[in-house]
């Protein structure tokens, strides 16, 4: 498959520890599309956009102990979508999300720390090739990443992106036959 | 056959606060994390551990050995390779990836059988 961008053009943070749940639009979570769907997490970015107050961010890729359920529909200034136009969809795509009935929750299985300041802040995330963070199936807790602030995040308005790629399920048990 | 070295296969960690008033150690006081100051900028290779897929920043004034698992060819954090000093096993994740895999499509929980990530 393609790499894809799920992009929140603004959005504040929140200070939420693990296991507790995450405010709705105060994170961007992404959930496997099948119960064997398998993506590997490519980059992750995040800008400053605070006007005047110093705002410490502390921001976590991890995992999700509690996954989120009757997720909601991306927003205005929050999209998904293909790296190239030319990409064939998904039956069963990956949901990207920001808010959600059943409140997703953190689980202590960090994938990466960002830590920057939100007045004109940059932080950006390229993991190496081959060596990306996977999401496997749509479960707790393999199947869920969200980024988020940590503990001692100061509440700020930043905007973000996450480039993924899910790996067509066929090809992973071709290439684990193969080898 | 080309060959690569390890390092040709780093990933990249850019925090910029040029514009920025930057970040104190006191900031991030319990958070794993390089404090970036006002005015600077930090580019830095990282690797992902090849057991538990946390991303490590490499300082590029450690001495010591960077912590290499020969069972999956990866190099791996130093709390997997505390781990694997105890155990003298390789913990790859790519194979409990695959694992994983399998037992889901076999309708297995991967829980049931003690599998995660």
């Amino acid at each position: 498959m393609s790499i894809r961008t799920f992009a929140v053009a603004s959005f504040t943070t929140e200070a939420v520890a693990d296991t507790t749940n995450m405010t709705d639009n105060a994170h961007m979570n992404l959930q496997g599309g099948s119960s064997t769907q398998r993506t590997k997490i490519v980059e992750v970015y995040a800008g400053g956009l605070e006007a005047s107050t110093s705002s410490p961010q502390k921001l976590l890729l991890a995992r999700d102990s509690t996954i989120g359920a009757t997720l909601t529909s991306l927003t205005t200034g929050q999209s998904d979508t293909p790296d190239d136009p030319a990409t064939a969809a998904l039956s069963a795509p990956v949901v990207p999300f920001t808010a959600s009935t059943t409140k997703c929750q953190r689980a202590k299985a960090y994938l990466a720390n960002l830590a920057f300041n939100a007045i004109g802040g940059i932080v950006r995330l390229r993991f190496p090739e081959g060596q990306e963070p996977t999401m496997l199936g749509n479960t707790a807790s393999n199947g869920e990443v969200s980024l988020s602030g940590f503990t001692g995040t100061t509440a700020a308005l930043i905007g973000a992106h996450i480039k993924y790629e899910t790996l067509v399920m066929l090809l992973a048990v071709g290439l684990s036959a193969w080898v | 056959m080309a060959r690569l070295s390890k390092r040709s296969l780093e990933g990249e960690l850019l925090i910029d606060h040029r514009n920025s008033p930057g970040l104190t150690p006191e900031d991030l006081a319990g958070f794993d994390a390089p404090a970036v100051a006002g005015g600077q900028t930090l580019e830095s290779a990282i690797y992902v551990c090849g057991h538990c897929q946390y991303t490590v920043l490499k300082n590029p004034d450690r001495t010591r050995d960077r912590e290499w698992c020969p069972g999956c060819d990866t190099y791996i954090c130093d709390e997997c390779a505390a781990v694997r000093r105890l155990t003298l096993s390789c913990n790859d994740v790519n194979r409990r990836i695959d694992a994983i895999g399998e037992a889901l499509e076999q309708g297995v929980s991967p829980l049931l059988i003690g599998l995660k990530l």
